[in-house]
């Protein structure tokens, strides 16, 4: 059927080029024209088109354009946010055209679910972002550059790493499981986007309601975002060249003892408990004094170059871009690097009939790996952390070793991080190849057929080669030793759909019908050893076994997944006022048995242009359309065959292996048992969501916006599952083991002012709000624990029915103790101490339940790490060849557990800690210094929960536009440069490193475990168009 | 060709879609696994899925840290004969008598008893159908999936004392959750699966299969048992079984050596192994005990009363027996210590005592012999003949046998140089409290599973009956003013396991 289908096509394309070689007749006049708006300044990328007829060019910068056109033709300018305007051509004479501001975005279309829609029609919750405003803030990522621009759509910077990717959550945590939304690019599902160049997106649409997002059934639980990238525009071949530059330094705001500071307090700590600290604290004049963070972090430069060439005429039109981004990275030997190269075209055949799109892209992933240590359940502290917890004391380098590097003295512990990091190279490099054909063919009576098909070839490479040092028996590599692992992953899409656009008086109609497949498949290899010959050797072949010490081994993974669908929509409206929209999808999955393969989404909403009614009298209300919608997507994320009774067997893995045998290195038996159990009743998560809207435009749509409102209620969540370690099963099963409910509202408005000669300038704001619920986990008393700061210990967040999330869950402090006869006094009615281990000085715990003990029981739940409220604010402004922009955003009302303070605490590297309590220092918060800590002042507790909530000047942009007869001079079209900053202040109560470092883990968030802290930089571009 | 031509093939080519694509596009087959009904076929599968059930030694997770840092702790923090490093979270709350019910240790320790558990009931399940294979080499691997089963449930009994008994494996995820048995049930089916363990065992094995458990192994566990169930009269017969099978090592510190491990003192081990050919069996336990002097973690100290009962342990000329020497690391001019450089050094207390933070510190296991890097695979021993001598000396005692008892814990001190015991000197009463707080933690102190399990098992006998709290007390064991009697003595049922499981109900005091 597949093949078939080729065929077909392959002879579609034979055929009409017949018709690309036919030319029609050469028009006669050539127009030259230029485009402005009242104030007299010149409009670029309008469309000028010759009416009923294909011939078009669109405006440079400038806002001139030339066209040849038939003579007597009639010329359309059009122009997003002016008013349409026709001219009638009677001469070849040089036109100047004025556009009259719109009342802007009716008319606008926007990207839905397999089509477009225009803006008027739509009557679910989609959130267009504005693609000029994320032109304006330069950035490698879409995640980041979406941060703030819509409103629904939280982004968490995630990590201050530079190859990192933002968190992204539309409309707050809507699940257990899967709450990352689908990226569908050029109508293509794909997982992520990271491999996009922001540079080359035309347009992004998120769509968050289940009316919206139903089309893509299973996929959709997590919201949908909707990506089309550029395509070439009509006219001439045009050249744009941009670039910027940045300097990147770390956000170091948490202050490091030094060598003598730490040694007074770790004597102190080690006196107030009667003892006597180790002797390398004892002597200041003794050992390095080190500044690990200095030499661990550099100050970073990002660059990034796009150039980009567009054409297009009557038949076809095209844009190659290619863009380069490099970031040097703000840890010593690290450091990403990336290429993409895109070429969109557009044929058109069969007498325009039939348009063929295809698309090729191509990225190239060059990147010096740091890992961080995000997540769930047994995580550490991170590498960041443990270089802030280095000792002073150790020097770094040491010119006798033969690496140059300093071992440190056996009593200073193992370990040099400079050193570690310099001797080991991580690399990744990954290709990622796309290839789109859409082809859609208009038959007849407002039918249409589209068929797409994407493909997506994934290379990854990564290697890891480190050389033979000895920094004490922890940091030892005996040999160099080489790992590698290659994958390959290949996705393949395609969609038929069948399109009917009809108008039958004032009913408008409109419907689709589309079948589509999906099949994912990964294979992958990994290899390596820990004896390397020589060092110089960087290739696998050069690994030895040189005694039962050194191993060589080799991993592998070969696995796929399909899915299946069909789905539809219709669209009604009567006369543009009463709007009505149904869709239907349904997914066939192979994660799930046979018995449950198979599940149907659906949706409707309706809408009411209220504006238009002729009762509808208040002339400053240009728009308002109320808009109600419900449906059900779902969420089929989960990894193939739980449905099956596995066997495990691992060589590699030391889980099931045990050593036999009478030497003393007892050589490995490789066992296998069940260790997971089937699941064949697993099936579909589903999310039904309500939302109700009202969009509005107000003072001849000058401020418009939109408000909505939603709950969604997520049942038979997909999430591994507790369960009784009793069976021998220590695997959690995957099973619909929970119901959670979200709850929230949204708001975007935006105000434009535009005045003749004048400042020009608009504003939006962009405000929402979620909170979810738990309302099943499990069994009745289930709950989850987890948000642990220290590896398997000090778990900070409970989720359970009822609660929202991930709560915290801490013991309440109240204060220090001031002295002794409090201690005593704090006891419960038998007349036991409540805190035996206490000294003065020490933090006072609540027995919260006052049941005369403090334990587990007493502690309480202390809000959670989504934020309340989440906004953004974006600000631009023109006056005369200057422009301006500004971009706030902020979170309120989300707490971190400063897991890294603890840390720091802990081991004594905190500055605060010369602030410790003391008799003679007796009002201060800071508990009193001890290295046993009976007191247990470090447990979980409100003492390190912290409100995150902030407000960040993200984005600072000054730009200047030179004059078009300086530029003229040039031989250039236009030419602008900018400077900005970003980061540049960060108002915040939080002492961690950011207040917007967000833990990836669903059960983690907002556990800061020290990640790496986020740059402020300083940016310098310039954009230039031949 | 017309348009319209194309149109209706168009058209075809959608509607066949809709209707012939069939569902065989979502039958994939799993091509990294086995399942269920393809494995249990071959006598390979029989010892890959035994191999299985003795990974389970090790922790439910393959991982050395999980069980040295959290199972061990859990089992040797409350014991009179350590002290922990209070700096360290590890098994911090359970030393300090705070644990709630969240702690992770003992829920480390309930998983992987029952992952043992689980896997070695599929092996009792399914191995018997594998019929490839000899009835006999079927029936042995049977007895040793059971001597497994036996083991585990012995942790779970003595650290929780009320466990679920799960002797089926459970494949409905609907049926998991089971109630508590009686501690009396567990102690009998952990007997009946010893002495079938025991006619299912072979002497000895094969050089290349040592380490799995022997038929010496069964009974001397199975005397331990009795020893714990105060069944005086069976534990004696049954340790007698074996007396004289075995042999102490010539030298006490021979029994950490990694290189003579599995010798003939060793009854059962849990096995390690510095072999990194395949997965990596190495551990850090050579660290834990080390001071940060030598590039240990410190993790764990001899407690000042251990010291003190260490140095009453001298030879006929009052010097320091064998093995005052050979497990604490002290301030004597003989006392020494390896270092963790490679090659390692033999250090001296004197050269490092001022860069020490605590006067003592253990050095058992710390040999750098078997080592990956500075990570060993040093077998940890379950049992051993040492061990054996002092319970049939205790038995022996409880059975009014007092002079075949002191021969018996003569036997053990002679071999460290330590003087022997006169019978004539002590009483029952004094030669038990001798046992108890000498002989066994000057021997044994800090390895793996005994002086916990010890003091529980004198709390909740009936022969000589000794609270906790008095001995932790009496032993300045830090924290014990929080010791509660009839709540410390188990560890709660994890608080993770009951909120999975509503048929289980905590312990007292939890």
């Amino acid at each position: 059927m597949f093949r078939y289908t080729i065929f077909l096509f392959l002879g579609l394309l034979l055929m009409s080029l017949g018709n690309l070689l036919a030319h029609p007749p050469l028009p006669d006049w050539v127009i030259r024209g230029t485009v402005t708006d009242v104030a007299g300044l010149p409009i670029k990328d309008a469309n000028v088109t010759v009416k009923n007829n294909n011939l078009g060019t669109s405006t440079d910068a400038e806002g001139h354009f030339s066209l040849k056109v038939p003579e007597n033709s009639t010329l359309v300018i059009s122009s997003t946010g002016y008013k349409t305007l026709e001219q009638k051509l009677s001469n070849a004479e040089p036109l100047f055209i004025v556009l009259e501001s719109a009342v802007v975005g009716l008319d606008e279309f926007v990207v839905v679910g397999y089509g477009t829609q225009r803006k008027s029609d739509v009557t679910s919750a989609i959130s267009n972002v504005n693609v000029k405003n994320l032109e304006k803030q330069p950035a490698a990522n879409i995640g980041t550059l979406l941060q703030g621009q819509a409103p629904g759509v939280i982004v968490s910077t995630g990590s201050g790493n530079p190859a990192g990717n933002p968190v992204v959550l539309v409309r707050g945590m809507n699940s257990i499981n899967n709450d990352r939304p689908l990226y569908v690019v050029d109508g293509i599902p794909l997982g992520y986007v990271n491999d996009l160049n922001p540079s080359d997106i035309e347009s992004v649409n998120i769509l968050k309601d289940a009316s919206a997002a139903t089309i893509y059934g299973a996929q959709a639980a997590g919201g949908v975002i909707l990506i089309t990238t550029k395509k070439g525009k009509s006219g001439e071949p045009r050249i744009n060249y941009n670039s910027y530059v940045s300097t990147h330094s770390l956000n170091q705001n948490i202050d490091l003892l030094d060598k003598a500071q730490m040694n007074q307090v770790v004597k102190a700590a080690f006196a107030n408990d009667g003892g006597t600290a180790p002797p390398f604290y004892l002597d200041d004049s003794k050992y390095a004094n080190t500044n690990w963070r200095d030499a661990y972090f550099k100050n970073g430069v990002e660059q990034k170059h796009d150039i980009d060439v567009s054409a297009g005429g009557e038949k076809m039109n095209y844009r190659i871009s290619w863009g380069h981004w490099e970031h040097t990275g703000t840890i010593i030997n690290s450091g990403s690097k990336r290429d993409n190269l895109r070429l969109n075209s557009e044929i058109k055949l069969l007498k325009n009939r039939l348009k063929v799109s295809p698309i090729l892209a191509y990225t190239r992933f060059n990147n010096k790996d740091f890992g961080d240590v995000l997540g769930d359940g047994n995580a550490g502290f991170s590498n960041i952390m443990n270089v802030y917890a280095t000792l002073p004391h150790k020097s770094i380098y040491d010119p006798a070793t033969a690496n140059g590097y300093a071992k440190p003295e056996s009593i200073l512990g193992s370990g040099n991080p400079v050193g570690e990091r310099n001797l080991s190279t991580n690399r990744t490099i990954d290709d990622y190849f796309q290839a789109n054909l859409s082809a859609e063919l208009n038959l007849f009576a407002g039918l249409s057929y589209t068929f797409s098909l994407g493909k997506t070839i994934q290379n990854t490479f990564g290697y890891s080669q480190t050389a033979a040092y000895d920094f004490g028996p922890q940091s030892l590599v005996e040999n160099p030793s080489r790992f590698e692992s290659r994958g390959r992953s290949e996705y393949l899409v395609f969609n038929h759909l069948l399109n009917y656009d009809q108008k039958f008086g004032q009913h408008n109609l409109k419907a689709l019908a589309g079948f589509s497949r999906q099949k994912d498949h990964f294979q992958g290899t990994s290899g390596g050893g820990n004896h390397l010959s020589s060092p110089l050797i960087e290739a696998l072949s050069g690994l030895i076994v040189d005694g039962t010490a050194d191993f060589i081994r080799a991993g592998g993974w070969n696995v796929s997944n399909t899915l299946q669908s069909y789905f539809g929509r219709l669209n009604y409206n009567y006369n543009d006022k009463y709007y009505l929209q149904g869709s239907v999808r349904r997914d066939g999955s192979s994660r799930f048995g046979s018995e449950n393969r198979y599940g149907t989404f659906y949706s409707a909403s309706a809408g009411w242009a209220l504006h238009r009614e002729s009762f509808f009298k208040a002339a400053w209300i240009s728009e308002l359309k109320p808009r109600v919608s419900y449906g059900i997507v779902g969420n089929q994320n989960i990894s193939n065959f739980q449905y099956l009774a596995k066997i495990y067997i691992r060589s590699n893995d030391p889980l099931l292996n045990y050593p036999f045998g009478s030497s003393a290195s007892q050589s490995v038996a490789v066992g296998a048992a069940a260790i997971a159990l089937a699941n064949d009743n697993i099936k579909w998560e589903q999310t039904a969501t309500f939302n109700a809207g009202l969009s509005f435009g107000l003072l001849e749509n000058k401020l418009t916006g939109s408000f909505d409102f939603f709950r969604s209620n997520t049942s038979d969540m997909l999430a591994e599952t507790p369960i009784p370690t009793s069976s021998g099963i220590t695997f959690l099963p995957i099973t619909n083991v929970a119901d959670m409910q979200n709850t929230g509202w949204e708001l975007t408005t935006t105000y434009r002012k535009s005045s003749t000669g004048g400042i020009n300038f608009d504003v939006t704001a962009n405000l929402s709000h979620s909170q979810n619920k738990i309302i099943r986990l499990g069994y009745e008393e289930g709950n989850i624990v987890d948000g642990f700061v220290d590896f398997n210990n000090r778990a900070t967040t409970l989720t359970q029915k009822g609660l929202p999330l991930a709560s915290f869950n801490l013991f309440q402090t109240a204060g220090l103790f001031s002295s002794q006869a409090e201690i005593d006094a704090y006891k419960n009615k038998d007349g036991d101490l409540l805190q035996p281990d206490a000294k003065p000085g020490d933090l006072r715990f609540v027995d919260v339940n006052q049941d005369g003990a403090l334990d587990d029981s007493d502690k309480v739940i202390m809000g959670n790490a989504l934020p309340s409220l989440d906004f953004g604010l974006t600000f631009n402004a023109s006056y005369k060849n200057f422009d301006f922009s500004l971009f706030l955003n902020g979170k309120q009302g989300q707490k971190m557990y400063n897991g890294a303070r603890m840390f720091l605490y802990r081991q004594f590297r905190s500055t605060e800690l010369l602030n410790a309590w003391t008799s003679a220092n007796a009002s201060s918060e800071v508990f009193r210094l001890s290295n046993d800590d009976l007191n247990q002042n470090l447990r979980v507790s409100d003492y390190f929960l912290e409100d995150a909530s902030f407000v960040r000047l993200r984005n600072l942009q000054l730009g200047y536009t030179f004059p078009q007869k300086l530029v003229g001079k040039m031989a250039l079209s236009k030419l602008r440069v900018y400077a900005g900053a970003f980061n540049l202040l960060t108002f915040t109560k939080y002492q961690g490193f950011d207040p917007d470092l967000s833990n990836n883990g669903i059960f983690s968030r907002g556990v800061d475990r020290g990640f790496y802290p986020l740059s402020k930089s300083f940016i310098a571009g310039i954009n230039v168009g031949f | 060709m017309k348009s319209t031509h194309i149109i209706i093939r168009t058209l075809l080519v959608f509607i066949t879609c809709l209707f012939a694509c069939s569902d065989d596009y979502l039958q994939l087959e799993d091509k990294q696994n086995l399942t269920e009904q393809t494995f249990w076929t071959t006598r390979q599968h029989a010892l890959q899925g035994i191999t299985a059930t003795y990974a389970a030694l090790q922790g439910h997770d393959g991982s050395k840290w999980t069980f040295f840092e959290e199972i061990y702790t859990s089992l040797a923090y409350k014991g009179d004969d350590l002290d922990n490093n209070k700096n360290e979270p590890y098994g911090k709350n359970i030393a300090s008598f705070s644990n709630g019910t969240e702690d992770t240790g003992p829920w480390n320790l309930w998983a992987s008893c029952y992952a043992g558990i689980g896997r070695a009931n599929q092996v009792i399940e399914k191995v018997p159908t594998i019929s490839v294979m000899p009835a006999e080499e079927r029936n042995q691997i049977v007895g040793e999936a059971k001597f497994l089963r036996a083991y585990q449930y012995f942790l779970l009994v003595n650290g929780f004392e009320h466990v679920p008994l799960v002797l089926k494996f459970e494949k409905n995820i609907n049926n998991l959750q089971v109630s508590q048995s009686s501690p009396e049930e567990v102690w009998a089916q952990i007997e009946k699966d010893l002495q079938d363990a025991e006619q299912a065992l072979p002497a000895s094995y094969p050089d290349e299969m040592k380490g799995r458990a022997t038929q010496g192994a069964a009974k001397a566990f199975l005397g331990k048992v009795y020893l714990f169930r105060e069944k005086w009269a069976q534990a004696e017969a049954k340790f007698k079984e074996i007396y004289g099978q075995y042999s102490l090592n010539p030298e006490f510190e021979n029994n950490f050596d990694s290189r003579l491990e599995n010798g003939p003192e060793s009854i059962f081990e849990i096995q390690f192994s510095g072999d990194r050919t395949l997965s990596d069996e190495r551990h850090p336990f050579n660290f834990e005990v080390r001071p940060y002097a030598v590039d240990g973690w410190e993790l764990i100290y001899p407690s000042d009363w251990l010291v003190a009962e260490m140095k009453k342990d001298t030879t006929v000329a009052g010097q320091f027996s064998k093995r005052v020497y050979g497990s604490i690391f002290f301030n004597d001019p003989q006392s020494e210590i390896w270092d963790l450089n490679i090659p390692a050094k033999l250090v001296k207390y004197s050269s490092v005592a001022v860069d020490l933070n605590r006067p003592n510190y253990f050095k058992k296991y710390a040999y750098p012999y078997d080592r990956g890097g500075a990570y060993t695979g040093a077998n940890v021993s379950v049992i051993r003949y040492a061990d054996v001598l002092l319970m049939l000396a205790e038995t022996l005692n409880e059975n009014n046998k007092l002079a075949e008892a002191v021969d018996r814990i003569n036997e053990v001190r002679a071999r460290s140089g330590t003087a022997p015991l006169k019978a004539s000197a002590l009483n029952k009463d004094q030669l038990r409290d001798l046992i108890r707080h000498h002989e066994r933690p000057v021997e044994l102190a800090m390895e793996w599973c005994i002086r916990w399990f010890d003091l529980v098992r004198w709390a909740r006998g009936t022969t000589g009956k000794q609270a906790i709290k008095a001995t932790l007390t009496a032993h300045n064991k830090p924290f014990a003013a929080n010791y509660v009697e009839d709540k410390h003595l188990r560890f709660p049922i994890p608080g993770k396991e009951i909120a999975v499981n509503p048929q289980l109900k905590q312990n007292t005091g939890y």
